[in-house]
């Protein structure tokens, strides 16, 4: 088997690994005692891609969310996570002001207050919003690929009507109508990309 | 972290983050568990190359007070005339940790700039006066 370790502090193997189950099971228990979150998923397919050939974003997990709301510095949560200190910093940084907003709303002193209960408190709450935003987050993706696969076909479409004019099986106008709806598609994409930002 | 497992076969979810002493713990246990173990050193793709690295201006006692608070990121920055970015960060960074300086020294939660002095003077971190 092969490791490959990174130059800004991830590790990954180079393929999926053959195992037994006594070895699965070890491996588990190694994780669980390094890391605060270890989470085993049965899955259909591995990926391909490895450390080195892009940048991988993983999603995060309710087990994980109540660690990042811990009053621990970054470092120890990213020893906790197995998450690089800039993806931790970007989550607590988004979720903050939300959650101190939520504490002064409720009257909770953050410091004198037991921390783990309230964080439960807070996710219960907040989970709709989270799953909220993680379903925008979808459907905005799907929206920009969905319309940019339909500009893509408009040079082709145009060329089409072209031809139609020429043979008089369409007018000027259809054309125009054609700019209008493509353009109307780049002011969506327009806006889509923007509420992104 | 997640791993997936299909029959027998093992792997992680996506390329894991450890501190030095993880992967010194991380490579013993599989050099321990399988007989032949290569290691290879990898460069790794990053999200964010700003070729533009600019110094952060140092951040000032009433500005950290301000991260405390439950303004959005976004009316921050504006006020602070910093980068969204960069007050979302500083904020991950520094509340979490302030508020587990402030319960583990038993400080109450009356914040004032002088127990904010003193947490980044034990932090090691510098401020602007």
């Amino acid at each position: 088997m092969e490791i490959l370790i990174g130059d800004k502090g991830h590790v990954d193997f180079d393929s999926p690994i053959k195992v037994t189950a006594s070895q699965k099971e070890q491996i588990i228990h190694f994780f669980e005692s390094i890391y605060s979150v270890v989470e085993p998923v049965e899955t259909d397919h591995f990926r391909t891609e490895r450390l080195g050939d892009k940048f991988f974003i993983k999603e995060w997990t309710d087990g994980e969310y109540a660690i990042i709301f811990q009053m621990e510095n970054t470092e120890r949560v990213c020893e906790m996570l197995g998450r690089s200190w800039m993806s931790v910093d970007i989550r607590r940084g988004q979720f903050m002001p939300v959650f101190l907003e939520w504490a002064k709303v409720n009257n909770i002193d953050l410091v004198k207050c037991d921390i783990k209960k309230c964080i439960k408190e807070f996710l219960k709450e907040k989970r709709d919003m989270l799953n909220l935003k993680k379903q925008e987050k979808k459907e905005r993706r799907q929206s920009v690929k969905r319309i940019e696969k339909k500009l893509k076909s408009y040079s082709e479409k145009r060329k089409t009507m072209q031809f139609m004019i020429g043979v008089g099986k369409a007018t000027e106008d259809d054309l125009r109508k054609l700019d209008i709806g493509e353009k109307e598609l780049r002011r969506k994409l327009e806006e889509l990309n923007k509420n992104k930002s | 972290m997640k791993i997936l497992i299909k029959e027998e076969c093992l792997d992680l979810e996506a390329p894991i983050f450890m501190s030095e002493k993880q992967k010194e713990k991380f490579i013993a246990f599989f050099k321990n568990l399988f007989p032949d173990v290569d290691i290879t050193q990898k460069k790794e793709k990053e999200k964010y190359v700003n070729k533009n690295k600019k110094t952060s201006k140092t951040w000032s006692l009433e500005e950290y007070a301000m991260l405390l608070g439950p303004e959005s990121n976004e009316a921050i920055a504006v006020k602070m005339k910093r980068t969204g970015m960069g007050v979302l960060m500083q904020r991950g960074s520094f509340v979490p940790a302030f508020l587990g300086w402030l319960k583990k020294k038993n400080i109450g939660s009356t914040i004032s700039e002088e127990v904010i002095k003193e947490y980044l003077s034990e932090a090691g971190k510098k401020w602007r006066s």
